[in-house]
């Protein structure tokens, strides 16, 4: 799982690349939160992000709440119909800012 | 004369400091009286074979020393409390360093320094230099004591409550460098490699450095592997408890013909964070569960004990499953500081009537298998996670199940499982399977789609824990008059088959 970063401004868009599943969540997880603390935005790119499995929805509700607590805006663009799927079943897709 | 008496002494002072550092590692017996008493006897004879052995030119080296070891093993077996194995392994350690110091570091000193001082006039063995000899000793066996007991006495200790006293493993590995190094010592001497000569010190640098590095192998990797036994022990008996927990008593309620349930759960680990649950509400509602904590091992396993009480606890009669899980999500929200979360899907059966309520709390779908029919999914109303942010809002939905009907719920360890070739099992395999045993019992139902799982996984390694739940719902069933089945009608009375 490897995390690209690219400022925009005054906020990054994240481009993720890989599976964030059990053995990847702890580095995901290592990568992200800091971002909530440096930027006053984030954009998550999907594209490239194969797998999420629940350690990975645990590092994106983690994320999410601390965006919240800041007050920084977060949303996820370019996700894959198959992860949608498990968005919409968890109920994250209520939950998440999804473009 | 003298010089005996002095090199005697000198040797003496290796086993006296090996004796201390057994003394302040090991646990006394007697009292400190006791102890002085047999310490100063056991000195005075060290010190009198000693003194005999060189005296008598009597391999003074190996009857010195080694004599004064034994010696040394004997008094602390004797004075102190632990195990024989313990106190071997203390008393041995304490001679082998005592050894190796010696030769190491006051033979070395002392051929560097002594010529420098003078002191050295026809050998290495003369009055002059034997007393710089003991001082350098006794500097240096000073430092090492209270070096040890100040950083490696506590690990000491650790190392043996990890092994529970039995150091048994230790003995072999240090018998042979304790003996070992008198043979080297021995080979040394007889080859004129004293102190002064150019290959002392190499050679025992050399010595030394195995030493060490084997001690530490050693000392390391049995302390590891009595950790992971203990560890390996303990995580059995969470197994079992939390085994123990799901209800697994089957068939579950044997005198209930309203239906028949049946569920399993794998642990992807020694315990896992995947649990249900059924249980009757009241005399006509049969409540069950399934629900998936986020993560596997013991912080997942915990979780799931507080979100399995909290859902029994509160799934009370006439409460709309919607509040129970908004109460539920609230208490799991407080008491989660590791951010974990649990999806979780809850119904409550009314047996007299067929209707099922459910709520969903971000859950994988059910199956359906209506009578005669197949299993198909069926997609309730989304919710998200519970634990997962605080007053979110649950939706009770409701659906009608007719006599013979079943439900399948699983959680995501069946839709997820991969093979070797990174390639999940998913949804529609599941159908398949459950799709050719729609006709069978729940009891049968569960082992078919594991096997099936298993086929599909073949030797790759359980990444989650399988959970799946059936149950089949078999209709009310009224007593009879004289023992016939009776059924009712749309009026509403009973009449006779």
């Amino acid at each position: 799982m490897t995390v690209k970063l690219m400022k925009q401004g005054e906020g990054a868009v994240l481009f993720l690349e890989g599976r964030i599943d059990t053995m990847t969540a702890p580095e995901a997880q290592e990568a992200l939160l800091p971002m909530a603390d440096e930027y006053e935005s984030l954009i998550l790119d999907f594209d490239k992000v194969s797998f999420v499995s629940s350690a990975g929805l645990r590092v994106l509700l983690m994320l999410q709440k601390k965006c919240n607590s800041r007050g920084i805006e977060m949303k996820l663009i370019h996700v894959k119909q198959s992860i949608m799927e498990v968005f919409d079943m968890t109920g994250f897709s209520g939950m998440l800012h999804i473009e | 004369m003298i010089t005996v008496a002095l090199w005697s002494f000198a040797v003496f002072l290796a086993s006296a400091f090996a004796a201390v550092l057994a003394g302040i590692t090991l646990a006394p017996k007697y009292k400190g009286t006791v102890r002085a008493a047999v310490w100063t006897a056991a000195a005075v004879l060290a010190y009198g074979i000693a003194f005999i052995s060189y005296w008598v030119n009597l391999y003074n080296d190996a009857v010195g020393i080694l004599g004064l070891s034994v010696m040394v093993c004997i008094v602390s077996q004797i004075l102190y409390k632990g195990t024989w194995s313990e106190k071997l392994v203390i008393a041995l350690m304490g001679c082998l360093i005592g050894n190796v110091s010696t030769f190491m570091l006051c033979g070395t000193t002392d051929s560097l320094l002594a010529p420098k001082l003078g002191l050295i006039r026809e050998g290495p063995y003369d009055t002059p230099n034997i007393v710089f000899f003991i001082a350098i000793k006794l500097v240096v066996y000073v430092l090492i004591t209270v070096l040890y007991a100040r950083f490696l006495k506590k690990y000491v200790h650790t190392t043996i409550e990890s092994v529970e006293g039995n150091m048994i493993l230790f003995i072999p590995a240090l018998l042979v460098s304790v003996l070992g190094f008198y043979v080297i010592n021995l080979f040394s001497n007889s080859n004129g490699i004293t102190p002064a000569h150019k290959w002392f010190f190499p050679l025992y640098i050399t010595v030394c450095i195995i030493f060490l590095v084997e001690f530490w192998m050693i000392f390391y990797s049995i302390n590891q592997s009595a950790v992971a036994m203990k560890n390996a022990a303990e995580l059995n008996v969470a197994t079992n408890i939390q085994q123990s927990m799901l209800p697994c008593i089957f068939p579950a309620f044997p005198e209930r013909e309203e239906f028949d349930i049946y569920a399993d759960m794998n642990p992807a680990k020694e315990v896992g964070g995947d649990f249900y649950d059924f249980f009757m509400v009241d005399e006509s509602h049969l409540a069950m569960v399934i629900a998936d904590v986020s993560g596997k091992g013991v912080p997942a396993a915990l979780f799931m004990v507080i979100g399995k009480t909290l859902i029994k606890d509160h799934t009370q009669p006439g409460q709309d499953l919607g509040q129970v899980f908004s109460r539920v999500n609230n208490l799991l929200c407080e008491a989660n500081s590791e951010g974990m979360f649990i999806t979780a899907f809850e119904g409550v059966l009314d047996l007299n009537t067929g209707e099922l309520k459910f709520v969903n709390a971000g859950h994988e779908m059910p199956f359906i298998c209506r009578k005669g029919e197949r299993f198909e999914s069926y997609k309730p109303m989304p919710g998200f996670v519970l634990a997962g942010m605080e007053d979110m809002r649950y939706r009770a939905g409701s659906l009608m199940l007719e006599p013979g009907d079943k439900l399948f719920q699983y959680t995501d360890g069946v839709t997820e499982a991969t093979n070797g070739k990174n390639e999940l099992y998913g949804m529609e395999r599941l159908r398949d399977i459950l799709g050719e045993n729609s006709r069978k019992a729940p009891s049968e139902i569960l082992p078919a789609v594991k096997q099936d799982i298993d086929k599909f996984v073949g030797s790759a390694p359980q990444f989650d824990d399988i959970t799946m739940i059936c149950m089949e719902y078999r209709g009310r069933k009224l007593a009879a008059l004289d023992g016939m089945p009776l059924e009712m009608n749309e009026t509403g009375r009973g009449i006779q088959k």
